[in-house]
């Protein structure tokens, strides 16, 4: 790729906050960094991986205001977790998080755990907002 | 001594390249990048993160610093840390003494990050420049300015996951003794792994190397089968944000290397090599064609159907075949030539 054809398009989800750094060749034939402020084929899959998530943020909310699950499974899903990220994260056994997905635990030490885990304060937890969160 | 941020395409050579050369060490990010032996390929079909498979384009996280100091003859400080607080601590002990220092951290909660760009990854480095009372400077090479992050967050960044692979609160510097390192020897070992981890990965390991880019091209087409029309473009999109998105410095890496092997060529007296940069370009262009056509797929607007983004994947797999083949005589025969 030349340095003149390194693309600059509009709408990246990084416009105005940062540009990146792509390798290029310039016009007298050497490599050089040009910064570019986006590329078509990024800023679509991106839009594509951020529509997707916000519905599975979406539906996990609903479902969580219908009380067919806890607020936890709302709060997994909009910190873009999944049952091993959580696993992972807090420690615990899956089968045991999967029970906290259907009522929150009534333990304390196991809230603060999740809390921490999720990057959220316990009451923060425990409750659901009054809009699902998106990306 | 004041600390010169550096803007680079990718997180870890950038890290790389800016830790060295503030030590006194000025080389590159794509002379760092190829000595540490920083490109890749591998699709991981069975595994799931997010639902989706992984994909790589480059090594492990944390290995371009480990190699690329261990080639140069650099003593390298590293140390992880099972309790968070005395983590932290040994973390502003030395910045207490004026030490830049690497992290390894997770990117999703690094709040300076655009937030689509905050994904779950665990291997995006950054260096850390001084406490500003509840606060840190941070020179974060993705970023054109050093930026500042709260402390908490921070902290939550760098400790994240329990599971063995991940960084552990991972902090490094490195401490350069010798000014003058054998470039040649080091560009050789960095060349030699390359060419070795792309081609020469034993076939019962069809996932990594070239074979690699093959298996994703046999796989690719039958994603919309299994999965249905919807979640194979989300897979694709995924496929195209690990290319393009977050410091590869463009078409998955082959632009870096690209580049490195064009400064390599030229600071060591060695054309042949220099020779190979553009037809790493080459590769380098192949891909993003390929990100482009698969990104209108995935947004819906296709302009090529599922076998032909097969297709260009398994001419890409038959193009670095090549060259990674004839790199590797191009390295064999200059070891002759350098060393006489």
């Amino acid at each position: 790729m030349k340095s003149d054809d390194v693309p600059q398009d509009p709408g990246a989800c990084y416009a105005g906050k940062l540009r990146r750094l792509t390798y290029a060749v310039g016009e007298d034939g050497e490599y050089e960094g040009v910064p570019s402020v986006g590329w078509e084929a990024e800023i679509e899959a991106t839009r594509v991986a951020t529509e997707r998530a916000n519905a599975r943020i979406r539906q996990a909310w609903e479902q969580a205001r219908d009380g067919a699950t806890s607020t936890l499974a709302y709060h997994m899903v909009a910190a873009q977790m999944d049952l091993m990220l959580l696993s992972n994260e807090t420690g615990l056994w899956r089968w045991r998080i999967k029970r906290h997905l259907r009522a929150l635990p009534s333990d304390d030490g196991l809230l603060q755990r999740y809390a921490d885990a999720l990057g959220l304060e316990v009451d923060a937890l425990v409750a659901l907002p009054e809009e699902p969160e998106l990306l | 001594m004041s600390f010169e941020h550096l803007h680079a395409g990718h997180c870890e050579s950038g890290v790389t390249a800016a830790l060295l050369r503030h030590q006194g060490l000025a080389l590159s990010e794509p002379l760092l990048f190829g000595i540490g032996s920083g490109l890749f390929f591998g699709h991981l079909s069975f595994t799931r993160v997010m639902g989706q498979p992984l994909t790589t384009f480059r090594s492990f996280p944390g290995a371009i610093f480990k190699k690329a100091c261990k080639r140069l003859g650099v003593r390298v400080r590293r140390s992880t840390w099972r309790d968070r607080e005395r983590g932290m601590a040994a973390l502003d002990a030395l910045l207490a003494q004026g030490t830049p220092v690497g992290l390894q951290t997770n990117i999703y909660w690094l709040p300076y990050i655009p937030r689509p760009m905050r994904v779950h990854f665990n291997g995006h480095n950054l260096i850390v420049l001084e406490k500003r009372g509840d606060s840190y400077v941070i020179s974060d090479p993705v970023m054109e300015e050093p930026t500042e992050c709260p402390a908490a967050a921070l902290r939550r960044a760098r400790f994240s996951g329990t599971n063995a692979l991940l960084g552990h609160g991972l902090m490094y510097h490195p401490e350069v003794t010798d000014q003058e390192p054998d470039l040649a020897a080091a560009t050789r070992a960095g060349l030699g792994e390359v060419c070795t981890r792309m081609r020469r990965i034993p076939f019962v390991f069809p996932w990594f190397g070239v074979r690699g880019v093959r298996h994703l091209a046999a796989q690719l087409p039958k994603w919309p089968v299994r999965l249905g029309e919807e979640d194979a473009r989300e897979w694709l999109a995924g496929l195209v944000r690990m290319q393009e998105e977050i410091g590869t410095g463009g078409a998955g890496f082959r632009y870096l290397f690209a580049a490195f092997l064009q400064e390599a060529g030229d600071q060591l007296g060695w054309p042949a090599l220099r020779g190979m940069s553009d037809r790493a370009t080459a590769v380098g262009d192949q891909w993003r064609s390929f990100a482009l056509h698969a990104s209108r797929r995935a947004r819906g607007k296709p302009d090529r159907e599922w076998a032909e983004l097969g297709e260009m994947l398994a001419e890409l797999s038959v193009a670095e075949d090549r060259l990674f083949q004839d790199l590797d005589a191009v390295r064999v025969a200059g070891a002759k030539q350098l060393t006489g």
